[in-house]
């Protein structure tokens, strides 16, 4: 298990989703350029929430909590899921009995673009 | 050439019934809460952390194509070579031998990796291929 320091946890819906601090630029007001992280989970998602900013894109997410933590344990990906969002998981952390994706930011906003985009 | 006769895990889920080789079964927990997981493929329902590892639960009658069956309450945890996973269950049967290899129930997608009728006790199962369904499945299938 490979330890990280400070992650986002981000609400989407009913769904969670911690992405590494080193990958988020700044945290923004939701604009009309950004890539709704809701669309992962086949879902529409909520009109306002907050923008976690990578390079120039923009993915929006219902909240936002930093854990400016110390090493967190990270779980290993099981092979099954291993190409989900197009390899954008980088594995788990369990907090408070919540087990939580982690994500990257680019990879999660190109495997958007992506499904946007279409086949 | 036939094989000899081979314990499997007889479970049933949405209707039917499957087996999967005894051994590879590594024990049957109760349904927990999922945690969702983004990009995930309609028949992978989540994912649960248990004996400090996680386990992807996989719908089998979704993967198969059939309408979706929410009655299960428990999963079969199957362990292979690569890595675990979790099947649905709405009951577990018990242990059967089941002799010789049935045809495979497709030629593609997962029922490639199942093989059938197989006659047991309580009726006939498909018997899944966990080694092949697994690498079908990290295939992003």
């Amino acid at each position: 298990m490979k330890p990280i320091d400070g992650i986002a946890l981000c609400r989407v819906g009913e769904a969670r989703l911690a992405f590494p601090c080193d990958e988020i630029d700044a945290i923004a007001a939701v604009g009309p350029d950004a890539l709704g992280a809701a669309l992962a989970f086949g879902d529409v998602g909520s009109p306002e929430g907050k923008a976690l900013a990578h390079g120039h894109r923009l993915l929006q997410v219902d909240s936002v909590d930093v854990l400016a933590t110390t090493a967190l344990a990270v779980l290993p990906v099981p092979a099954v899921i291993a190409r989900a969002a197009g390899g954008a998981l980088a594995g788990f952390v369990l907090l408070a009995g919540d087990l939580w994706p982690i994500v990257s930011v680019g990879g999660l906003l190109d495997f958007l673009e992506s499904r946007r985009s279409g086949p | 050439m036939s094989e000899g006769p081979r314990g499997h895990l007889v479970f049933a889920c949405g209707g039917s019934l499957y087996a999967v080789p005894a051994e590879r079964a590594s024990e049957v927990v109760n349904l927990p809460s999922l945690t969702r997981v983004p990009g995930a493929a309609p028949h992978l329902l989540g994912v649960f952390a248990h004996r400090g590892e996680v386990l992807p639960v996989i719908d089998l009658t979704r993967l198969i194509g059939k309408p979706a069956d929410e009655a299960f309450r428990r999963v079969v945890v199957v362990r292979v070579g690569r890595g675990v996973m979790a099947f649905t269950a709405t009951k577990v049967i018990g242990v059967s031998a089941i002799e010789g290899a049935p045809p495979r129930l497709g030629e593609s997608g997962a029922l490639a990796f199942m093989h059938g009728p197989a006659r047991v006790p309580s009726g006939d199962c498909a018997t899944i291929d966990p080694e092949g369904l697994l690498e079908f499945l990290a295939r992003g299938r």
